[in-house]
């Protein structure tokens, strides 16, 4: 009943705005849970969760330097730079003592410029652990036990900060289809506070809908693409408090492209928290998705995507980033009690699609149709 | 294959020089088809495992344009390179073993002309810098690769590279123009095989087990979810395997080799997703793709199907192409191996990253594509001097290929693309892309 009084006024204002306008309006949005008791979120916008003050307090001792620069502090004369190509050869990423690539040997040689770690003591994010540590931050909201120790090493790095081009890459990626993600909250009885949901992962098949100023709008269609993302298929329980899914830690596999170079990227204890809210033709969500990155498969990830000259225009170095994320990792310890991954948060938008199945969902077999 | 059916002596040779040596001969070089213009004596057209039909010289080796030449002009030429000037970087930076590096004539001998040989249809004739005439297909110079070994072999192109930012690669395998094919059929090699194309980039597909008359009639319901007959022009007759169907209201359909062709409205051309099987529906298939060696699987990573081991494995191959005028591949036939092994951390840590798929002596190649090479015990790269001792691992398209540490799960592809270097990478052999 809340519903069709809902939509009476939604057309009843569409009327008086200018009658034949309704024909083209935007659907209401829905009052309430879906019928089915599901919906579908598609990840629509995905970036590192940084503190950024507006002055850049968190950064005193400014930005930190590319490869390049540590380059030409490591080799500070002509001679010695000359001397050091001449005998490896391919540039100033081979700077290791043997002429090794410094990303793929971030720790045969130590980067002469110091890193500069964030020094906020505030950061977005998630309590992935359920506990507060000593170097855990506070959300900018108040939340203690916010697990996101990538913000200190990512903080004082420009690529990472906004507007930066890990944030334009991740995003442009999003676009192809080999990225799409889909999030499948379903047993949903009340969209302000339910105990118990389910969620469950897949890679989507369709392209997103946007509108002309660029953003993703509720209402589109996605196929699942079963066959060969059976990989991204992943369940969890979550609850709903306050408007706010928190999903249960669970070990994720996500498509992952954040420049170049695609990758599984499997993202241990993650747990999403969002607020969803209805929005014009379904829902919207917005949050945060945090895990614990492995250290050496996301190093593989970050060679595609920030390996060579990537490093200059981004202004990192791996060297000093590697041995930043040696220090700072804070999660899964070995036997040896070293911790061998680290705490990482990415701000998230979703918005709702319509799953479409059929016997057209699964495309006929062309299979890579080359590039 | 009986003799009488080749078309030409060329042909016969290569046959028999690739029976020589063991391979099975495609079966497409029985039907091989006619080139589209006339072509010179000194150019056939041969059947490829991953390229298509491609223009060959008189024994069958593949022949490629060079990206740097401009039209009607070579800048392959006899002059060595031992510095890097063409990098995004403002450093020039020297090669390793610069002094064995070959020359760009020597790693890709240009296609010359005999003194009578006269332009005929797309063939033409340029002076080369030291005199000599060298073919030009479409006004670009023609050249053979010295990584070709036989006849068939497409060792020397299609291995994607970066330079300057955007994929490319620089030496082309040149596709040869066919007669016989409706205008605007092309075809493109997939993970599928090499499939007909509807122009660049829609596939056709043939409905499996389908009587002619049901598949190409009536198509309503079928219509309706993306599937659409491809429509022949009014005035459209049968021309070898192609034929027409009438479809009713007047329409007209292609078929191919009897079987009714379609198009697929909601194929997804993102070739970064690889499509799969749709019940009842396959791509018109011309030639399928080479089998792999026993032992080596498929598996479904990110990107599509992807050559494994038999543990599930990603399988890979490195890539390397010198920021030098002269763009010559590293890591093979007479190249330094420095890169590759800087690029993955030094000797000792590629040895632990990179673990070749190791063969036996005996192992026999089951096709040009595939293929057993000897390895340096130390480096693990490639040795082209069999009499050297060493190991032995497959090869695809003659580079060796290796595991990842990495990869631990079937589909995992840890080191796809890794690139450390702006024109060097390792990546996948993705089922069909190259």
């Amino acid at each position: 009943m809340k519903i069709a009084r809902t939509r009476l006024a939604t057309l009843a204002c569409a009327f008086m705005l200018g009658g034949g306008a309704a024909v083209g309006a935007e659907p209401p949005a829905p009052a309430g849970p879906p019928a089915d008791r599901t919906i579908a979120l598609v990840l629509s916008l995905h970036r590192h969760a940084i503190y950024e003050s507006a002055e850049g307090r968190e950064c005193p001792d400014g930005k930190n330097a590319p490869q390049y620069e540590q380059y030409l502090a490591q080799f500070p004369t002509e001679l010695a730079r000359a001397a050091q190509q001449v005998r490896f050869g391919y540039g100033y990423g081979n700077r290791g003592p043997n002429g090794e690539n410094v990303t793929a040997a971030p720790l045969s040689v130590e980067d002469p410029i110091p890193f500069k770690p964030s020094q906020s003591v505030v950061a977005p994010g998630i309590d992935l652990d359920d506990r507060v540590g000593p170097e855990d931050y506070e959300s900018p909201d108040g939340r203690k036990g916010i697990d996101n120790q990538f913000n200190r090493i990512m903080g004082c790095i420009e690529a990472f900060r906004k507007g930066g081009l890990s944030h334009y890459s991740i995003n442009r990626n999003l676009h192809l289809l080999s990225q799409r993600m889909i999030f499948v909250v379903s047993d949903v009885d009340d969209l302000r506070n339910d105990p118990q949901v389910m969620v469950r992962t897949y890679r989507g098949f369709d392209p997103i809908n946007y509108s002309t100023d660029d953003k993703a709008t509720p209402g589109g269609t996605q196929r699942l693409d079963r066959q060969r993302g059976a990989r991204f298929e992943i369940t969890t329980r979550g609850r709903i408090v306050d408007g706010v899914l928190l999903t249960d830690p669970v070990d994720l596999n996500m498509p992952w492209r954040p420049n170049t170079g695609a990758n599984d990227y499997k993202l241990k204890g993650a747990r999403l928290r969002v607020a969803l809210s209805p929005r014009e033709g379904g829902y919207f969500a917005q949050g945060q998705l945090g895990g614990f990155a492995d250290i050496p498969t996301w190093w593989a990830g970050f060679m595609k995507a920030y390996g060579g000259r990537m490093q200059d225009v981004s202004n990192l170095s791996a060297p000093s980033f590697y041995r930043a994320m040696l220090k700072y990792a804070d999660g899964y310890p070995d036997e040896a009690g070293r911790n061998t991954a680290v705490s990482i948060e990415y701000d998230v938008e979703f918005v709702s699609v319509h799953i479409v199945p059929g016997p057209d969902a699964t495309p006929p077999r062309v299979a890579s149709l080359g590039r | 294959m009986a003799a009488r059916h080749l078309r030409n002596p060329g042909q016969l040779l290569a046959a028999i020089f690739a029976a020589l040596l063991g391979f099975a001969v495609t079966p497409a070089w029985a039907a091989a088809p006619a080139p589209l213009t006339p072509l010179p004596p000194d150019i056939r057209i041969g059947a490829t495992d991953t390229s298509g039909w491609v223009y060959t010289d008189r024994k069958g080796f593949t022949l490629y344009t060079f990206r740097r030449d401009s039209l009607g002009k070579s800048n392959c030429t006899d002059q060595r390179f031992i510095r890097a000037t063409e990098g995004e970087s403002d450093i020039n930076y020297y090669l390793p073993d610069a002094a064995r590096r070959p020359t760009c004539v020597k790693f890709s001998p240009p296609l010359l002309a005999g003194a009578k040989a006269r332009p005929v249809g797309d063939w033409s004739l340029i002076d080369r810098p030291e005199g000599a005439k060298q073919w030009a297909f479409k006004g670009s110079p023609v050249y053979r690769s010295s990584l070709d070994a036989a006849p068939g072999e497409v060792n020397g192109g299609g291995f994607y590279t970066l330079l300057g930012g955007a994929a490319q690669n620089s030496r082309i395998p040149i596709k040869a123009d066919l007669a016989g094919f409706p205008p605007g059929v092309t075809t493109k090699v997939t993970a599928a095989g090499t499939v007909l194309m509807a122009g660049a980039d829609r596939p056709l597909f043939v409905r499996d087990g389908a009587a002619l008359e049901k598949a190409s009639t009536g198509c309503g319901l079928v219509c309706r979810i993306g599937w659409k007959p491809y429509l022949a022009p009014t005035l459209a007759s049968p021309n070898g395997d192609w034929s027409v169907v009438n479809v009713g209201r007047g329409a007209r359909q292609w078929t191919w080799r009897g079987q009714p062709l379609f198009t697929y409205d909601r194929v997804v051309l993102d070739p970064q997703v690889p499509l799969d099987a749709t019940p009842g529906w396959t791509p018109a298939v011309v030639t399928p793709l080479p089998e792999p060696p026993k032992g080596v699987t498929v598996q479904m990573t990110i990107e599509g199907p992807a050559y494994a081991d038999a543990e599930g494995r990603t399988l890979y191959t490195f890539h390397c192409i010198d920021e030098t005028p002269d763009h010559l591949e590293c890591d093979v036939k007479g190249t330094s191996q420095q890169i590759r092994i800087s690029l993955c951390g030094g000797l000792e840590q590629c040895r632990q990253w990179f673990r070749p798929l190791y063969a036996k002596k005996g192992d026999k190649a089951p096709n040009r594509t595939w293929s057993v090479v000897k390895i340096d015990k130390e480096t693990l790269g490639r040795m082209y001097d069999e009499r050297q001792d060493g190991l032995y691992a497959w090869a695809y398209r003659g580079r060796p290929v290796y595991t990842f540490y990495l990869d631990k799960d079937p589909g995992d592809a840890y080191a796809h693309e890794i690139q450390l270097h702006q024109s060097a990478d390792w990546r996948m052999i993705q089922v069909g892309t190259r």
